[in-house]
């Protein structure tokens, strides 16, 4: 469904800031996949995340969606096959509009636009039905502006926009962050019955190892944007989180390199 | 009533505009200034049509296509090149003053014999007041406008407009490109804006160069106001608050003209007005600290009331002055005296005017009553000046400048208008001839005479000669003095010109070092009001570059001219006197021709004189009406001659006295 192929991405190329966010990534992702990305801070997650999306454009290689090369396309023009959850709540949904308005803008994703009024009773009850899957008493309150609901409704409700037109990838950045660890646990719910409720090929960034571990198929790690590690699912059964935080220790051991090394070689050459 | 019916059309008219605004400021977060272009040229490209012969309700469509384009611009530079959405609107803002001035061919384009949306409806009014059928219809108009633009923002495509606005990370995750419909939004509203233009031309009767300037902030007071008094989140709603915003607004402005306040200072309070209220709006919204937020915040009731008492109090100011009956306490003659602004222009004919009403017998308060008001330099204002003058119930109007004319004719029909100050009043279409004219107007006229001055310089300086000039096209009658200039100089074959055009003083003493750098000979100034105004740069390169100015307004002797000719503004309001004692005897202004100035003003500056090298012949003194010299200003009193006497003409007197002068060393 992904093929990604020597994909790499640089910020602030040529200055002082040099960052590699991500470095020769080469990944394929099958249909159905749901594939858990961890990694250190700065390693190339998110990055990874925003390339597929659109949001960035790769300095070298290509990536390809369902069979067609998506490198120089816009985000807004991917959003027919790719959708997204961002780690921010009041980043996923327009907090002047209303529950109605936010789901027919995610009804339309990839659509035109037609100057017709489509959000009629109809329409309202099939999206009653949607939020009712929410089980967060949200499918009475449609034409409550989106504003006053709180972080975990809102991110409930973006999960819901994000699969409510089954979308070809579903892409999550580190979507329960935010929240309290209730709500987080309630919106894990929600993204596991979607994703296997509507078959979706999706990638999740975490924070969390248990989160890795326990949702999905497959776990990338990443490092320095690489991807140091590819997990399958029958080798995953066998790993417990402290087997990751080994791993990432491992990493740190052989770099030899600590920050406060880095610092110091800094001062005396930059 | 005449002064709140006007100032509710001028709302309707206004409220396209402030639509525009909404759109951009409430769904879009940025106040898009290209509006204060955009509106002239909505109103440019109407007028220069409705010229043309086109259907005045056509022109509403193209100005609607043309400020769209505008938008388009503004939008496209703020999308593609990333440029703030405030600095996109201020680079089109400021191209579209060539654009506009462009279209126009001159700073103004009056309309008052052309068909008009307006005058197609008062030929249809079935026998109502002319403002009030004329609002009937608008608000049908603004019925259609306000559902349909309210349905439009309801429909998929109205709603995914308002969330790029309000969350564009969002819509673009989902498939919608921000750019584009930022585009289409910035382009739909300065279409609106355009249509503004051309309704508010129409009415006024002319379109000016100068007409947008302050839109945004007026715009923006109305959508804040009409948000105040309708908080809802329903479109409908909202939109019916941004067309009630701007008749609140209009009305508010007539309020604070009618007790007295100087127009100049609306401009100021304006600004206050939205500065407070976006501050308090901040302050409603949530994680806002700070005393002044929380002061806001606690009073939130508080301020609400304000706000609403403030409004029942103003309304119901306004009908206690509508009902109450006009002040008609005595058979005195009521004289409505209007300026355009207060330049020396305005001020020496409004003295002129007073002192010969005198002589004639009327003295203010006693036999007579002038009443007496100042556009302060803004053009609408004059429109408003005009109603508050009606409203007064005056029974003569005497309008100085060309542009206070404008506003009475297109408006006054009933009563007898006396204009003065205006140097053709037949670009204005007062009349056709001196003796055909509309039956209610009369006036004092006159044009520079630049022919006479060219004909002293060439007498004083005969042979070969290079002379310079300066003018800024946007000023009122600069293309008509430059036209006359141009004609002038085919009389005399020897003089070359070369001409600097400028906009604004601030380019002036650039364009004069300029022409100095060409090596002119003299610098003969027509009577331009940007020019004169710096006549100080102007005349600190003719004491560097040792070039002597020749100029037509009779008024600047002292400041630093070799040599004037021309009329002096004083003398115009001596002659307007007459003509409204002529009129309040019983004379019919339909029988009274136009009057040219009846004295001319020939000045010699000694001083100058003996600056530049240059001497004056002996018998210049005989000719010359003022003379300056030893830092002493010495005039002749100005005498109007006796009725029948002609148009003042010192020409003959003139070429013979005046033919020996010499430059060179004493």
């Amino acid at each position: 469904m992904i093929r990604i192929v020597g994909v790499n991405k640089k910020f602030n190329s040529g200055s002082l800031d040099e960052v590699y966010a991500l470095r020769e990534i080469n990944l394929e992702i099958r249909e159905h996949e749901f594939v858990t990305v961890i990694g250190t801070n700065g390693s190339g997650k998110s990055t990874l995340l925003n390339v597929i999306a659109g949001a960035i454009f790769p300095d070298s290689g290509s990536i390809e969606i369902g069979g067609k090369t998506m490198t120089r396309k816009r985000d807004y023009q991917r959003a027919r096959y790719v959708s997204r959850v961002f780690q921010n709540p009041f980043m996923g949904t327009a907090p002047d509009m209303t529950i109605a308005e936010n789901l027919l803008m995610a009804w339309f994703r990839g659509k035109k636009r037609y100057p017709v009024i489509s959000l009629n009773g109809k329409q309202k009850s099939f999206f009653r039905d949607q939020l009712s899957q929410l089980d967060m008493q949200l499918e009475n309150r449609l034409d409550t502006v989106m504003k006053t609901l709180s972080g975990g409704q809102r991110q409930a409700v973006t999960l819901l926009m994000a699969v409510l037109k089954t979308p070809d990838v579903l892409l999550l950045d580190e979507h329960t962050a935010a929240l309290d660890p209730k709500t987080a646990a309630q919106v894990i719910r929600l993204t596991q019955k979607f994703v296997t409720g509507h078959k979706l090929t999706a990638l999740m960034v975490t924070h969390s190892m248990k989160q890795a571990i326990e949702l999905g198929t497959r776990t990338l790690m990443m490092h320095h944007g690489r991807i140091i590690d590819d997990i399958c699912e029958e080798e995953r059964q066998k790993l417990t989180t402290d087997d990751f935080l080994n791993k990432f220790e491992d990493i740190r051991k052989q770099e030899k390199l600590t920050p406060s090394l880095i610092e110091t070689l800094k001062n005396q050459y930059v | 009533m005449e002064l709140w019916i006007g100032s509710i059309n001028l709302g309707f008219l206004f409220a396209f505009m402030a639509i525009g605004t909404f759109i951009t400021y409430k769904l879009y977060s940025f106040p898009d200034i290209t509006i204060d272009g955009t509106f002239t040229t909505g109103a440019a490209v109407a007028s220069i049509l409705i010229v043309d012969g086109w259907n005045p309700f056509l022109v509403l469509p193209v100005a609607f296509l043309v400020g769209s384009l505008a938008g388009f611009i503004t939008g496209f530079i703020h999308t593609r090149f990333k440029i703030e959405g405030l600095l996109a609107g201020i680079l089109v803002m400021t191209g579209l003053y060539s654009v506009n001035l462009h279209i126009m061919g001159k700073s103004n384009i009056p309309l008052i014999s052309n068909r008009t949306v307006f005058s197609i409806l008062s030929n249809l009014n079935p026998g109502l007041n002319a403002e009030l059928w004329t609002a009937m219809a608008l608000a049908l108009v603004m019925i259609i406008v306000w559902v349909l633009i309210s349905l439009f923002l309801k429909t998929d495509f109205g709603l995914t407009m308002r969330t790029t606005g309000n969350n564009p990370v969002m819509i673009a995750a989902h498939g919608v490109s921000v750019d584009r419909y930022k585009i289409f939004g910035i382009s739909l509203a300065n279409g609106l804006v355009g249509v503004s233009g051309a309704l508010v031309a129409q009415y006024q009767g002319f379109a000016d160069i100068g007409m947008g300037i302050g839109s945004i902030i007026f715009s923006l007071a109305s959508v804040i106001i009409g948000e105040a008094v309708f908080r809802s989140r329903s479109m409908f709603v909202m939109v019916l608050g941004v067309v009630a915003g701007s008749v609140i607004f209009r009305i508010a402005v007539a309020l604070a003209l009618h007790i007295g306040m100087n127009p100049n200072d609306l401009k100021i309070l304006t600004a206050l007005f939205v500065l407070l209220t976006i501050i308090a709006s901040h302050a409603y919204g949530k994680g806002r600290e700070g005393p002044i937020f929380n002061l806001i915040q606690s009073n939130k009731k508080l301020s609400r009331w304000l706000l609403f008492i403030g409004l029942l109090s103003g309304a119901l100011y306004i009908l206690f002055l509508s009902v109450a009956p006009a002040k008609t306490e005595d058979e005195k003659p009521r004289i409505g005296l209007l300026l355009a602004n207060q330049s020396s222009l305005m001020t020496n004919t409004r003295n002129g005017f007073y002192d010969e009403m005198k002589k004639l017998g009327y003295r203010n308060g006693d036999n007579c009553r002038i009443i007496e008001l100042n556009a302060e330099g803004d053009i609408p204002t004059n429109r408003t000046m005009v109603d508050k003058l009606m409203t007064e119930k005056v029974d003569i109007l005497v309008s100085v400048s060309t542009a206070s004319t404008q506003a009475a004719i297109a408006k006054v029909r009933d009563i007898p208008v006396v204009f003065a100050t205006v140097a053709n009043p037949f670009t204005i279409q007062a009349g056709v001839s001196d003796s055909n004219h509309l039956p209610n107007v009369t006036g004092v006229y006159g044009m520079s005479p630049i022919r006479e001055l060219l004909k002293i310089y060439t007498r004083m300086f005969p042979g070969k000669h290079t002379i310079g000039t300066i003018y800024d096209p946007a000023y009122l009658n600069t293309k008509v003095n430059m036209t006359e200039f141009v004609t002038a100089l085919s009389f005399f074959p020897q003089l070359t010109m070369k001409e600097v055009a400028v906009a604004g003083t601030s380019e002036v003493q650039q364009a004069a070092q300029s022409l100095a750098a060409k090596k002119i000979d003299a610098f003969i100034l027509i009577n331009d009001l940007t020019i004169l105004n710096s006549l100080e740069s102007v005349v600190k390169i003719s004491r560097q570059a040792k070039i002597p100015i020749f100029s037509n307004d009779a008024e600047r002797l002292q400041d630093g001219v070799l040599l004037v000719y021309g009329y002096e503004y004083y003398v115009s309001g001596m002659q307007a006197a007459h003509l409204v004692d002529r009129i309040l005897k019983g004379e019919n202004p339909a029988d009274i021709p136009f009057e040219k100035f009846k004295l001319i003003t020939f000045g010699v500056n000694y001083d100058v004189a003996d600056q530049l090298g240059i001497r004056f012949p002996d018998t210049i003194r005989h000719v010359a009406s003022a003379t300056f010299i030893h830092g002493k200003l010495i005039k002749r009193p100005l005498v109007l001659p006796p009725e029948n006497h002609g148009n003042g003409d010192r020409e003959m007197v003139l070429s013979d006295s005046a033919s020996s002068f010499s430059k060179g060393k004493k």
